[in-house]
């Protein structure tokens, strides 16, 4: 069965990336470009794993990060921070957020951590 | 994104193409984008400086080995100009992404396609006068983007990416003036 995953960023290239890069591993891919816009997708799509940046207009990464997982307990998502965002991080894996990847990050790398969250 | 929507999003949205560019890091379609622009700058250069009236001095049939070996030196260039970018975003900023900088200097490039075709123009229809200014704009729009490119491959801000483009220039301009000062003090009379 195919894997669902919802992309949040806003930054397009990004979305971009991460969406050409799961799309070829036949994962059914979602974007949102800010934290709003993913937690309204989120009940629709009900994705395996979310990747939410930090950084965004309207509600930032942990805020949305906080409103799915108080109605989505077991939802799986990875926050992608800012190098140096030590605070960011501590916050975001206390709200429940499965993993944290700094930028720039490694695709490949990134690749296999979503692989092995969606795995478990 | 195809090779087409790179180099359309390089002129049209840079910073999201420069932001794809240094994550997917298609390393050898840069390098082609890259070699391809140097070529033909360098080709139409040569036909830029006949239309000059400049007389080529290269002996005949060395015009290949002419072109082979600026297309190598630009490649060093190239090359040199990333690590020195990646080890300094390493050692100032601790963030390093060598081969997406490369990408993202490489694809930056290739506005600069532009500036020997339309000064080749402006020569033959005696607009002269012109050409200094389509040679700043086309260098400004490249320095631009490879300044972006560097910021987005390291995630920094634009300042810093601007500082760490500059930096090695100026460290070579101030070692340029220590040395002559270095020199003119040893060898007196000469400053």
């Amino acid at each position: 069965m195919q894997k669902k995953i919802l992309i949040v960023d806003d930054q397009k290239g990004v979305r971009r990336l991460l969406e050409e890069l799961f799309k070829k591993d036949d994962w059914i891919v979602n974007t949102a470009a800010d934290g709003r816009e993913a937690v309204s997708k989120v009940s629709e799509f009900q994705p395996d794993i979310i990747l939410m940046d930090m950084k965004m207009p309207n509600i930032n990464g942990l805020e949305a990060s906080k409103q799915i997982l108080a109605v989505h307990q077991d939802m799986s998502i990875i926050m992608m921070t800012a190098y140096g965002e030590m605070d960011v991080i501590k916050n975001a894996l206390e709200a429940g957020v499965r993993k944290c990847v700094t930028k720039p990050f490694d695709i490949m790398n990134l690749k296999d951590i979503v692989n092995k969250l969606a795995g478990e | 994104m195809t090779f087409i929507e790179i180099i359309y999003g390089i002129i049209f949205q840079p910073a999201s193409t420069l932001k794809y560019l240094s994550g997917s890091k298609p390393l050898v379609l840069a390098v082609i984008a890259f070699l391809f622009t140097a070529l033909w700058n360098m080709i139409i250069n040569m036909g830029l400086n006949n239309a000059r009236g400049f007389t080529a001095s290269l002996p005949e049939g060395y015009i290949g080995v002419y072109l082979f070996i600026g297309l190598l030196i630009s490649l060093a260039v190239l090359a040199g100009s990333a690590a020195i970018y990646n080890l300094l975003g390493e050692l100032i900023y601790k963030q390093a992404n060598g081969r997406g900088i490369l990408t993202c200097l490489a694809f930056g490039f290739v506005p600069g396609i532009l500036e020997p075709p339309l000064q080749y123009a402006l020569t033959l229809l005696n607009f002269n006068y012109l050409n200094i200014s389509i040679s700043i704009m086309a260098f400004l729009w490249v320095m631009t983007l490879q300044i972006v490119g560097i910021r987005e491959a390291l995630v920094i801000q634009t300042s810093q990416a601007l500082l760490l483009f500059v930096l090695p220039w100026l460290i070579f301009v101030l070692l340029i003036v220590a040395l002559v000062m270095l020199v003119g003090m040893m060898v007196p009379g000469i400053i």
